[in-house]
């Protein structure tokens, strides 16, 4: 084995930012620890004088690209440290890189995480505060619009093992972005959701995908839901951009969940996905696990060999997959397919009134200690995928926040903005926010 | 009174200096499969009385050993021995014919995690003496974290093979990368027999000449190396590349340590950049090239650009491009095809500015290629285009090597908030066609630029001057129990209570002893980096793992005390 395999065929940006002042809590999992070994192991590898592979430092994100997804309540400096403005911003250095072509790929190793957080976000749940996969999506959808005018289609693959339940959120509505999310069942872990029958909005049915895998399911099993369930996804959506959540916690050593996914699995995993951009999401195995997978992923995106990656804690039973789960595994891909194909005609929850569809939700954010509750509305319309409206309760008066969705129809941008308008004057709320996703509109 | 001598790529320099002066410069043709021979020309070629010689009090020498070796294939075969552990294969690191590796493997953190096998290293070691190799490097993935499994192979591969020389990767470098230990452990192997010999050959030259004076080599980051140092470390100083030229500036420039400086040095056949901060060169992120490979040695962060006076004109797509060719040198100093120099001449005629050598010979070259090519309609228009692409590709050179600087990684929110940290303020412009190049270079660099005045040897004077370098990592874990120094095969017992402060301390303190075995004890010893993380085990135990670099960056010896 020469040196000269060492040349990436894709070349690669790595947006790393390890955050070595930021943490949480000092006990907290998500703490300055967190990859500190990943940069030893990465650095030890010499995987930065790797021909093709770069790393990068991010730019912080500012307020305004953070509001440009989130309704952060009471105000967005509350929700939103200098951490997520570091971890957002990394994750928009990495679209950058490919979007201006600088690189074939970007992988923005950066904490903190971001896909817990949701629409509307008053703090932190799941480690999370703003979701830097949204504010990244929405860079591009507002810097690289098509030339043609027509709607970016966009992939995300969420492989983390929680459920990534605040991307569902953000992208539940929205028939352009397919979210696909690949996680331990949310019977047998946080955030106990993520199932089959949650598949989208009234106007983006079939645009959710959850693919809830049992405890214990290794590299052939995510291999396989993967290549049976992932990829015809991927093929009949016909996306312009596919993007990989790429969180670790799934790895046979992490101590917050019970997958057994190997370093080499995850880099087949991630070979046969193929994103353009992946994201570090969980994952806190921090020594046993992290530098490894992030060293796999990083040479995977690099369409180098990552199958003589040694783990110190592997042993050979640990690839050993029941026939058991294969078969359950075979049977869900087959539900996942005909979710996609042939979704239900309602969402799964809620109903309609009065020309919207509307459920009530009750949020926990599990690190702050806040109770939410929603009341979430979408305008039914025939035009576009509908107007948005939030009611949220957190500890004091009602707020409610107005999406008008991008590609929106006239007259639900009307209507958004008469029913801010009408809200405003009686002074029902604490506050009244409106967010236009189309660039154009909000200015 | 101080001896500089830097045998560079084509002539050999030497200079006496005393009391700030120079007393005596001398410059032979550099002979490079004889450099030794070089350096007892060059001093028999010194003006002066054979007393000064011997009343010189240092001698500092620069070299290209090498890159010569490099390129003419005489380096030593080296017998490799690899473990690795955990992570990517050792063998995508192998270098050479003779490599062996061995089981057993360390983590991240320095911990054990598959026992050692030296006995297969020890067969392999008897093997390769068989075939006449005689150099062998020992490196381990994440030795700097712990350096046991290397000394143990070490003394394994001795016992078995006591002929060969040994190298071991923790050795040369704290720093963590691999592929790059392996090459500078490899290298380092690979040049001690051609070494030892240059340095014995060197030491003969030097007293035959009668000098008697504590010796240095100088090193690629514009450093110096005592010579009984650089034995043990050959690697450290087989290149200096332009570091002598940039320590020489650094002399006769004293002001553009006073703020963010560029130093463009534009010769016949390049332009060679580099970069002032804080009162000394900038220094490369990782480590210089050697034969193609990437390693550890440190080196100042310089650029060499095609760009010369004597570079060719030439054309492609109706432009003027200037260079990299070069064949021969400019028409107005009796070359045969327009360079350069030539069109600065001819716009220095035209707009009664500065010319060298003779311009209207250059002119008539300028008519010639303006006629011949239809590049531009006359020899003025010829010449101001190509004066353009020179200061244009100059340019973007020096943002290029800015933006490097100013791109390296930053890992905290403190750094990443306080933005780049490089901005040249000024530009000091020397070698042959600098007058002639200052005003467009302003124009185009959108900066001030001074072309101090021309002082030959310049490069001479730097070697004499320059002061030793050194650098250095500590490591500590509270919750193991030990502080380590990999390169100085430093490891102490510490206390659960050990600070960042005592890490810091310890590493100056460490530093300052190596320096006072060269007998320089009080040199500004500076922390670069010191990192403090809280970790956890497994069991959820508190410790603390501290990092501490400390270094002394490149600086001179105050010219007047010598």
């Amino acid at each position: 084995m020469g040196f000269a395999m060492l040349h990436a065929r894709n070349s690669l940006g790595v947006v790393f930012f390890p955050a070595f002042d930021w943490a949480i809590s000092p006990t907290h999992p998500e703490r300055e620890e967190r990859l500190l070994y990943t940069r030893d192991q990465l650095h030890e590898e010499g995987l930065f004088d790797i021909e093709g592979i770069t790393e990068y430092r991010p730019k912080l994100a500012t307020y305004e690209q953070i509001e440009r997804v989130h309704f952060c309540l009471p105000t967005v400096q509350r929700v939103c440290s200098p951490s997520h403005l570091a971890s957002a911003g990394g994750a928009i250095r990495a679209a950058q890189l490919v979007m201006d072509g600088l690189t074939d790929k970007a992988f923005a190793l950066v904490r903190p995480p971001g896909h817990h957080a949701m629409r509307v976000s008053h703090g932190n749940r799941g480690f999370c505060n703003v979701n830097i996969e949204a504010i990244m999506l929405a860079s591009i959808r507002d810097k690289y619009p098509k030339p043609d005018g027509s709607p970016r289609k966009i992939a995300i693959v969420d492989t983390d093992c929680h459920h990534g339940d605040g991307s569902q959120d953000i992208f539940w509505n929205d028939p352009h972005t397919l979210f696909i999310s690949l996680h331990q069942d949310g019977r047998t872990l946080y955030p106990g959701t993520g199932f089959i029958r949650e598949c989208g909005g009234p106007g983006a049915l079939g645009r959710t995908i959850n693919i809830a895998l049992p405890p214990n399911t290794g590299d052939a099993g995510y291999l396989y839901a993967v290549e049976h369930a992932v990829l015809p996804l991927l093929a009949d959506f016909k996306p312009d951009l596919i993007i990989n959540s790429a969180g670790q916690d799934n790895h046979f050593t992490d101590p917050l969940a019970n997958m057994r996914l190997s370093a080499q699995g995850y880099a087949a995993l991630n070979k046969a996905i193929n994103p353009d951009i992946c994201v570090l999401e969980g994952g806190y195995s921090i020594r046993g696990a992290l530098p490894y997978v992030n060293l796999a992923i990083c040479l995977a995106l690099a369409g180098l060999p990552a199958t003589d990656i040694v783990e110190p804690d592997w042993t050979p039973s640990i690839a050993c997959e029941k026939p058991e789960i294969m078969d359950y595994i075979a049977t869900l891909c087959d539900a996942v397919l005909e979710c996609y194909h042939k979704p239900p005609t309602h969402p799964h929850e809620g109903k309609e009134e009065q020309g919207w569809w509307v459920r009530r939700k009750h949020i926990f954010y599990d690190t702050d200690m806040l109770q939410e509750e929603q009341k979430e509305s979408w305008l039914l319309c025939p035009q576009c995928s509908g107007l948005g409206r939030i009611e949220s309760v957190c500890n004091g008066a009602p707020n409610l926040c107005l999406l008008i969705p991008r590609y929106a129809c006239p007259q639900c941008r009307a209507t958004g903005q008469a029913l801010a308008q009408a809200a405003r004057a009686t002074g029902r709320y604490a506050q009244v926010r409106l967010l236009d996703e189309d660039p154009l509109g909000a200015r | 009174m101080y001896l500089g001598i830097d045998a560079g790529g084509t002539h050999t320099d030497a200079v006496l200096v005393e009391q700030g002066h120079v007393v005596a410069q001398a410059k032979v043709p550099t002979q490079h499969d004889n450099l030794p021979a070089s350096v007892a020309a060059v001093l028999a070629a010194l003006p002066c009385e054979p007393a000064a010689l011997a009343a010189v009090s240092r001698v500092t020498v620069g070299t290209t050993l090498a890159v010569n070796a490099v390129v003419q294939g005489k380096l030593d075969p080296v017998g490799l021995v690899l473990s690795a552990g955990p992570g990517l294969a050792p063998e995508r690191a192998a270098l050479g014919q003779h490599v062996y590796v061995a089981g057993g493997g360390l983590d991240h953190r320095g911990q054990e995690v598959t026992r050692l096998d030296v006995q297969g290293a020890c067969a392999a070691a008897r093997a390769w003496v068989q075939q006449g190799v005689q150099a062998c490097a020992v490196v381990g993935k994440f030795s700097p974290r712990n350096p046991e499994h290397e000394q143990q192979l070490a003394k394994a591969v001795h016992r078995a093979a006591p002929g060969l020389s040994l190298t071991q990767g923790h050795s040369l470098s704290g720093a963590l990368n691999f592929p790059r230990r392996v090459a500078t452990a490899y290298y380092n192997a690979a040049f001690t027999h051609l070494h030892t010999q240059f340095i014995d050959a060197l030491e003969q030259a030097l007293a035959a000449a009668g000098i008697h004076a504590p010796a240095y080599l100088l090193k690629a980051d514009g450093g110096a190396l005592p010579f009984a140092l650089s034995r043990r470390e050959p690697v450290q100083s087989a290149l200096s590349g332009p570091a002598a030229s940039v320590m020489g500036l650094l002399a006769l420039c004293p002001e553009l340590a006073q703020q963010d400086s560029l130093l463009l040095d534009i010769g016949g056949t390049t332009t060679d950049i580099a970069l002032f901060t804080a009162g000394s060169p900038v220094l490369e992120r990782d480590g210089m090239r050697l034969g193609g490979r990437a390693t550890l040695v440190r080196s100042l962060a310089t650029v060499s650009l095609g760009i010369g006076g004597d570079s060719l004109l030439h054309g492609a797509g109706g432009q003027v491009l200037v260079g990299p060719e070069r064949r021969g040198r400019a028409v107005a100093f009796g070359g045969h095809e327009a360079t350069l120099l030539d069109a600065l001449n001819v716009v220095g005629l035209a707009e009664q500015g500065l010319t060298a050598g003779d311009a209207e010979a250059s002119r008539h070259a300028l008519d010639a290629v303006a006629q011949r090519t239809g590049w531009a309609e006359d020899a003025l228009g010829c010449a101001k285009a190509a004066r353009q692409a020179a200061v244009q590709a100059i340019a973007a050179a020096v943002h290029e090597l800015v933006q490097h600087i100013n791109a390296a990684p930053v890992y905290t929110l403190a750094a990443l908030m306080e933005g780049a940290a490089l901005r040249p303020a000024a530009v000091w412009l020397v070698g042959a066609p600098a007058a002639l190049l200052r005003q467009p270079l302003a124009q185009g660099l959108g900066l001030p630029v001074h072309v101090p005045p021309h002082a030959a040897c310049a490069n001479a004077v730097g070697a004499a001057l320059t002061q030793p370098t050194a650098s250095l990592t500590l490591l500590a874990d509270t919750g193991a129990g030990f502080m380590r120094v990999p390169t100085a095969d430093i490891t102490r017992p510490i206390s659960r209570s050990y600070s960042v402060q005592q890490a810091e301390a310890d590493a100056k303190a460490v530093l300052k002893a190596s320096l006072a075995t060269q007998g320089l004890p009080e040199l500004p010893v500076e922390i670069v980096a010191s990192d403090m993380f809280a970790t956890l085990n497994d069991q959820g135990y508190g410790s603390k793992d501290i990092r501490v670099q400390a270094q002394l960056v490149p600086g001179l010896v105050c010219p007047h005390c010598v």
